[in-house]
């Protein structure tokens, strides 16, 4: 079962390392992995696909990730909770005569053709994976040279971060310590 | 306050910053990348005392015994490489057992790093999965924060390793000093949890409304030091207490509540009183598979209140009714408020027949001449009027130390529990000695366990630290054997094992050295030995084929215990080791 994760994590040497191991040493598969500076100077943020047998399992994950000194946040990412999207590059070489066709397919996936050359075109769009997965089903007949996923991103879909709060959303009112 | 700055070096930054943290003694080993530290060390050696190791694994063991006994971080520190390497075992024993320690190491010089340079290892990528951070420091200028940081997360939250490496030009380099920095920005991580009036109120109306309660006390119960609330608990709600091992002094031994410790080698009236009970109660435990055993049918009629201070230790094995994340102490203070006395006579009641039913098989009451562990461990207790702080080493003579030995204060037994170290007893017991003064400290090792870090006996020779050493001698890596005999057909591959002459080994390292056979033998020498000052050592060559009951085979139903058999004795299979060869 693929759990998405989103961390938010002090952009320093090793936290990615940190982050990784707890997935490492249970024997899990990462997926995608997505780390890049965001809103708040000195940190970044990462989206964690992670490939778990154990379908209970994510909530767990969530606190262990959390414990690690460099890991400000960590939220599970959820089509409800989340917007969550992917980046695809793909390098074909379409029989000529096909040529109009992936002009077609990029205007109805809403993406684009960043190079036009003789033997190859470039071939950008981005969605959700489900979105992705079918668009590089539909190039494989464009006959895919090269394909670059940037893997999964996620945005929260509250309007107030709940991230910017430094110790999670949703505690309750009537807390007695912290 | 600020305070006058100074331009020193990294080294001498290393020492400043301890002594401001309070440490006046670090057990550790120089070596080539560690030298600038160890210079610099010349200049503060009248304010901390260094303590040579002959390993360093002693010196992270030093390190966690010491912190275990005092409840402060405890300091080790060596070279890079195999100096940093030798530390693992330490680091993670005490990652397991949550025991705050900062270990230093030297690493090569910046210009060199990731170049396999002489002595060369990638401390902070071999250290971080058994640590709660291990650091790099890059800049001397970030060297004093940095070590402020790692104090605080090592005693912070749930306690745990902290490791810095510092390049050897990084100790060279000169930066302006002032420890009156504030800590770094951690609060994410350092939490004392989000307690609510609706967590204690769910805890307590459980509590009140609950026929047979079980108190779980582990660890924690020391870490959070809650065990006056924790006897209030009990007491005023009229709940039986049983500990995990890390538990055992949390809540005193001698309490008509303490059913003892629970789990694969715990009391049987315990683990039976869990199975039926209809309420836990876990403080500061973590429901580790030798507590529970086969987790599926483990206590399944009971609700389960779980206080825990690391939020991810909750809901990871067993599941919780009421799940609260703080510090026991705290919720225990906004708990017992809440929680009413009742009756709970027929509960007592059923726990005393469980109770009934061990004793007539308790090894104690059974007449035989011969000497077994459990009565060398019971007459170790009686000399020591229980009064001694006892570190255990790992094997069967924990499991009898911890059956045999009654606690009655905290922070009385150091034992490596979570990881299972073989030889931490001896380097534990040597840090332990530089926190108490005041009473005597005995080592209980096996012949296994102390065959792995006897080097430490130079080390105690040449502190002339005050520890009594008790070797338990079967002949045999007992626990293995035990395991071979049930589970294995008593196949004993490669458990039979040889001893030096423990006596004439003590004389070796200039050590009073005794041998004992039997019980009047062990009770004489004892009392001479506790008359002397200064270290000793006493090998107790007990029966080799008895084995550590009440058992819970790994994976099965926690009541379903192997028991002791009446007069049982072992099945005498397998090669007795010849003993005169040994001697």
């Amino acid at each position: 079962m693929k759990h998405t994760y989103v961390a938010l994590v002090r952009d320093t040497a090793g936290v990615l390392n940190q982050i990784v191991n707890q997935f490492r040493r249970r024997n899990i598969n990462i997926e995608s992995l997505a780390v890049a500076p965001c809103e708040r100077p000195g940190l970044s943020r990462v989206t964690i696909v992670a490939n778990d047998v154990e379908p209970a399992r994510q909530d767990f994950f969530v606190q262990i990730l959390k414990n690690i000194v460099y890991v400000v946040e960590v939220q599970l990412a959820s089509n409800n909770s989340h917007i969550v999207r992917e980046n695809v590059l793909a390098k074909i070489n379409p029989p000529p005569q096909k040529r109009k066709e992936v002009k077609q397919l990029a205007h109805k996936s809403q993406g684009r053709l960043l190079q036009n050359g003789n033997s190859s075109m470039v071939f950008e769009a981005a969605g959700t994976a489900e979105e992705m997965d079918k668009l590089v089903n539909d190039l494989e007949s464009f006959n895919i040279i090269e394909l670059v996923r940037s893997g999964r991103v996620a945005i929260s879909k509250q309007e107030k971060d709940p991230a910017l709060s430094p110790n999670g959303a949703g505690e309750s009112q009537d807390e007695l310590s912290r | 306050m600020t305070e006058r700055e100074t331009r020193i070096t990294g080294a001498e930054i290393i020492w400043e910053c301890l002594i401001k943290e309070g440490v006046d003694v670090i057990f550790g080993y120089p070596g080539g990348a560690i030298l600038p530290a160890y210079d610099a060390l010349t200049k503060y050696d009248d304010r901390i005392h260094h303590v040579l190791v002959r390993h360093e694994q002693g010196a992270t063991h030093m390190a966690d015994g010491y912190a275990r006994a005092s409840g402060k971080v405890g300091v080790a520190m060596a070279t890079s490489g195999p100096g940093a390497t030798n530390m693992v075992t330490g680091l993670a024993t005490a990652m397991m057992d949550s025991s705050p320690i900062v270990c230093i190491t030297g690493q090569v010089p910046l210009s060199v790093i990731g170049t396999d340079a002489f002595q060369e290892t990638d401390v902070t990528g071999i250290t971080l999965p058994v640590t709660k951070h291990s650091f790099l420091v890059t800049e001397v200028k970030e060297l004093a924060q940095t070590i402020h940081d790692a104090f605080r997360i090592a005693r912070s939250g749930r306690p745990g390793p902290v490791v810095i490496d510092i390049p050897k030009c990084v100790q060279n380099e000169t930066a302006s000093f002032s420890y009156s920095n504030p800590p770094a920005d951690l609060s994410a991580h350092v939490v004392n949890g989000a307690v609510t009036k609706e967590q204690i109120r769910l805890a307590a109306d459980l509590i009140n409304v609950a026929e047979k309660p079980v108190i779980l006390a582990g660890h924690g119960v020391l870490l959070s030091e809650a065990m006056t609330e924790l006897k209030q608990l009990a007491e005023e709600g009229s709940i039986p207490v049983s500990t995990t091992l890390l538990g055992i002094g949390g809540f005193p031994s001698s309490h008509p509540l303490n059913m003892g410790m629970m789990g694969m080698h715990g009391n049987a009236h315990a683990n039976h009183a869990i199975q039926e009970a209809d309420l836990l109660i876990a403080c500061g435990m973590r429901f580790d598979d030798r507590v529970t055993g086969k987790l599926k049918t483990y206590s399944p009629h009971s609700k389960k209140i779980h206080i825990d201070i690391d939020r991810s230790e909750l809901n990871k094995n067993v599941p919780a009714d009421v799940a609260i994340h703080g510090d026991l102490k705290q919720v225990l203070q906004y708990m017992i408020p809440e929680v009413k006395l009742k009756n709970r006579k027929t509960w007592f009641k059923q726990i005393k027949t469980w109770q009934a039913s061990i004793d007539e098989v308790e090894i104690l009451n059974q007449a035989s001449d011969e000497f077994m562990a459990a009565h060398a461990i019971r007459i170790i207790w009686e000399e020591t009027g229980g009064n001694s702080i006892i570190v255990s080493d790992v094997g069967q003579h924990q499991m009898l130390e911890a059956q045999y030995y009654e606690h009655n204060e905290p922070r009385t037994l150091i034992t490596s529990g979570g990881l299972g170290t073989m030889g931490f007893a001896l380097p534990a017991a040597v840090g332990a000695s530089f926190a108490v003064k005041d009473r005597d400290i005995w080592v209980i090792v096996g012949d296994g366990g102390i065959q792995m870090t006897l080097m430490e006996l130079a080390t105690v020779v040449q502190e002339g630290v005050n520890i009594k050493i008790a070797i338990i001698n079967n002949g045999y890596l007992g626990m293995v054997r035990q395991w071979q005999q049930l589970f294995y057909n008593s196949r004993y591959s490669e458990t039979p094992i040889y001893s030096p002459d423990y006596v004439r080994l003590a004389e070796a390292y200039r050590l009073p050295g005794y041998r004992v056979f039997n019980k009047d033998g062990a009770r004489e020498t004892m009392s001479e030995v506790q008359s002397l000052k200064g270290p000793a050592l006493v090998e107790f060559v007990v029966e080799q084929h008895d084995m550590v009951y009440p058992m819970v085979p790994a994976g099965a139903n926690l009541h379903e215990m192997i028991r002791r058999p009446n007069g049982h004795k072992g099945d005498g299979k397998g090669k007795l080791l010849d003993r005169k060869s040994a001697k």
